[in-house]
């Protein structure tokens, strides 16, 4: 580095002493802390396993083919950020506070539990050591921060166990074959059911997540499909239990929609405007269906041509087959704009108001609490506020005047912009929410434009 | 087990050691960071979080890092709170000193609350390098050094900035001060 051939630029005291104001922070949760670092750890071993996984399906046969040039360049990477920073590796001490033996607990339970699992990601199911593998894709879970994050990794564990089911294959093990099934199917079904929670608590990210979750899935049933060939006949129906599974949950069979009255229901099989339909485990039902009610169902063929019944659903109104809650007609419906204070599964409160959410609820973008939206809202027959639609009021069209915005109903069209407060650094990523593509630290220059290599 | 699964478990724990060293080394500072922008305990929380998950995604999709990870870091963190204050009004954190709370707290409690908030208001003006470099080098007391090598820039470059900045923030806080008693 350059020397310092200048010097100290004197700094206004007061200037000085407001800024160092701003050092002293409020004491860290030591449990928000903790729970950081265990997930940070927790990441850094899903990525190592995933790391660790020989891409080669069948690669239990023993085929040695790891060298060491097969070692992945984040090694190199980090040492050589280790010379730079000399971070010291320092041994962990007993003298810690309550909060530090915590991390150090949790830490210490996941890097065994890491340990292990990294010794037994081949292990297959019927494997004395597969309970350990699974047992850790469980802890994950728990540890995901979010819906979406669960939803993505059911679906990459459910990916292991497609792994294991060829390996499976490939070994003759056809009657180990079921039990990764039966996850695989477990895990598909919780990544649908997470996507559910993100479609109430997030719809903006609903759509590139589903799709994901699609794309997924009609990959994995190609897989299966594929592997079922090579399958003798005998052991072919776990596995086209999976593909159907997969079909199913991803939607990618020709799904048909049709309204009817539901005419008769057993365990196995609904009848629906005379037609018979299977009923599996993954078929969803929503809500309380009687024999005579109106409903909404979606079908599809399965491989032997039966219907499969994947979801039923009440048709909205009795007396209208308008199963669209179309807005409207008769329904008194109000308009207004203020802040949105809760969001949960059921229900928004918006502007003091609690919203019911239906299915048929139009939210639309991305809204998170504190968010200024307009929302468009009737009372049903119980005189309950049901949402029909919601969306966010540009950050352009706020009302300086925020604090009052909660008790003007219906007035949105405030013109004052107050939006440069925080955006004077152009650089920011609108995709930072998820763990994607960009790599932020190439635009980081763009902001600063008069480039500090000028004048002084 | 098979010998070459062993050599790999090793490298694999390799890494895990080096990353975990990496997240103490950093997140401290990052918080910190990260807090003085956004004034709020769980959302800096939630931007460091978010941060290593990126960077892990980063790491996952075989991106090779180059340059200064620590400056990487930082980087991704003022992105994280940038990005927060796009989606978000600031309106609770950055102008509650604009509608000082009517409640009765001691005089010089509140005062010196407002000056905090003038402050960090100002500060969230600034661009990006101008701030970096006035919360490294004044709040945590960074040298020219580090401070440059963290922006990729000569420290003549750095003590430019240095001195833009603070003229920057000067500006910006008398601006706010005539507003706030004319």
């Amino acid at each position: 580095m350059v020397e310092n051939n200048y010097p100290n630029q004197p700094i206004d005291p007061d200037l000085q002493r407001r800024l160092k104001q701003l050092r002293s922070l409020p004491a860290r949760d030591p449990q928000m802390v903790a729970r950081s670092e265990a997930r940070f750890v927790a990441e850094v071993d899903e990525y190592l396993q995933e790391k660790g996984f020989s891409p080669a399906i069948g690669a239990g046969n023993g085929a040695a083919n790891h060298t060491k040039s097969r070692r992945p360049g984040i090694i190199t990477n980090i040492q050589q950020w280790k010379e730079k920073w000399k971070m010291a590796t320092p041994k962990l001490r007993l003298a810690m506070s309550m909060a530090a033996v915590f991390i150090t607990l949790v830490v210490f339970m996941f890097g065994g539990a890491g340990m292990t699992a990294y010794a037994n990601q081949n292990a297959l199911p019927g494997d004395t050591l597969y309970g350990i593998k699974t047992g850790f894709e469980q802890t994950r879970l728990t540890l995901a921060r979010d819906a979406a994050d669960k939803s993505r990794l059911n679906l990459a564990f459910a990916e292991r166990r497609l792994d294991e089911i060829a390996r499976l294959i490939e070994s003759g093990r056809y009657s180990d074959i079921g039990l990764a099934v039966q996850e695989y199917e477990a895990y598909v079904q919780s990544a649908i059911a997470s996507l559910e929670t993100v479609a109430a608590g997030d719809p903006s990210s609903l759509a590139e997540l589903a799709a994901q979750v699609a794309d997924s899935l009609k990959r994995y049933s190609a897989t299966l499909s594929g592997m079922a060939t090579t399958l003798p006949e005998s052991a072919r129906s776990e596995l086209e239990r999976a593909i159907d599974v997969s079909f199913s949950a991803g939607g990618t069979r020709d799904e048909i929609e049709f309204t009817g009255i539901v005419e008769q229901i057993s365990a196995e099989t609904w009848v629906v405007a005379g037609r018979t339909l299977t009923r599996i485990p993954a078929t969803e039902i929503k809500g309380q269906i009687d024999v005579g009610d109106q409903v909404k169902v979606h079908v599809y063929q399965d491989t032997a041509g039966n219907w499969v019944l994947r979801e039923v659903e009440l048709a909205m109104d009795d007396d209208s087959n308008d199963d669209d809650q179309s807005s409207d007609d008769s329904q008194d419906e109000i308009e207004f704009s203020g802040t949105v204070e809760q969001i949960t599964a059921s229900s928004w409160v918006v502007a003091g108001r609690t919203l019911t959410i239906m299915s048929s609820s139009e939210i639309k973008g991305q809204i998170v609490v504190g968010d200024q939206v307009k929302v468009h809202s009737y009372q049903d027959a119980n005189g309950n506020w049901v949402l029909r639609e919601i969306e966010q009021v540009d950050i352009d069209d706020i009302d300086d005047d925020f604090d009052d915005d909660s008790d003007d109903y219906g007035d949105d069209d405030a013109d004052d912009s107050n939006d440069d407060d925080a955006d004077d650094s152009d650089d920011s990523n609108d995709d930072n929410s998820d763990d994607s593509d960009d790599d932020d630290s190439d635009d980081s220059d763009d902001d600063d434009s008069d480039d500090s290599d000028d004048d002084d | 087990m098979r010998m070459d699964a062993i050599r790999t478990t090793e490298h694999q724990q390799l890494d895990r050691q080096a990353l975990i060293q990496i997240y103490r080394d950093h997140s401290p500072g990052m918080y910190r960071y990260a807090y003085r922008m956004l004034g709020d305990q769980g959302l800096a929380e939630d931007c460091v979080s978010d941060t290593f998950t990126r960077y892990i995604g980063l790491l996952r999709k075989g991106r090779q890092l180059e340059g200064n990870l620590q400056a990487y870091l930082y980087r991704m963190v003022h992105n994280w709170v940038v990005d927060y204050y796009r989606k978000h009004t600031p309106a609770q954190t950055l102008e509650s000193d604009a509608h000082p709370a009517p409640d009765g707290n001691p005089e010089a409690d509140v005062h010196e609350r407002q000056e905090s908030e003038a402050l960090r208001t100002a500060l969230a003006r600034l661009p990006h390098e101008q701030r970096m470099v006035i919360e490294l080098r004044f709040i945590e007391d960074w040298s020219h050094d580090k401070v440059a090598e963290i922006l990729g820039k000569t420290v003549d470059a750095t003590r430019a900035l240095q001195y833009r900045a603070l003229a920057s923030l000067r500006q910006l806080l008398e601006e706010r001060e005539e507003q706030y008693h004319g």
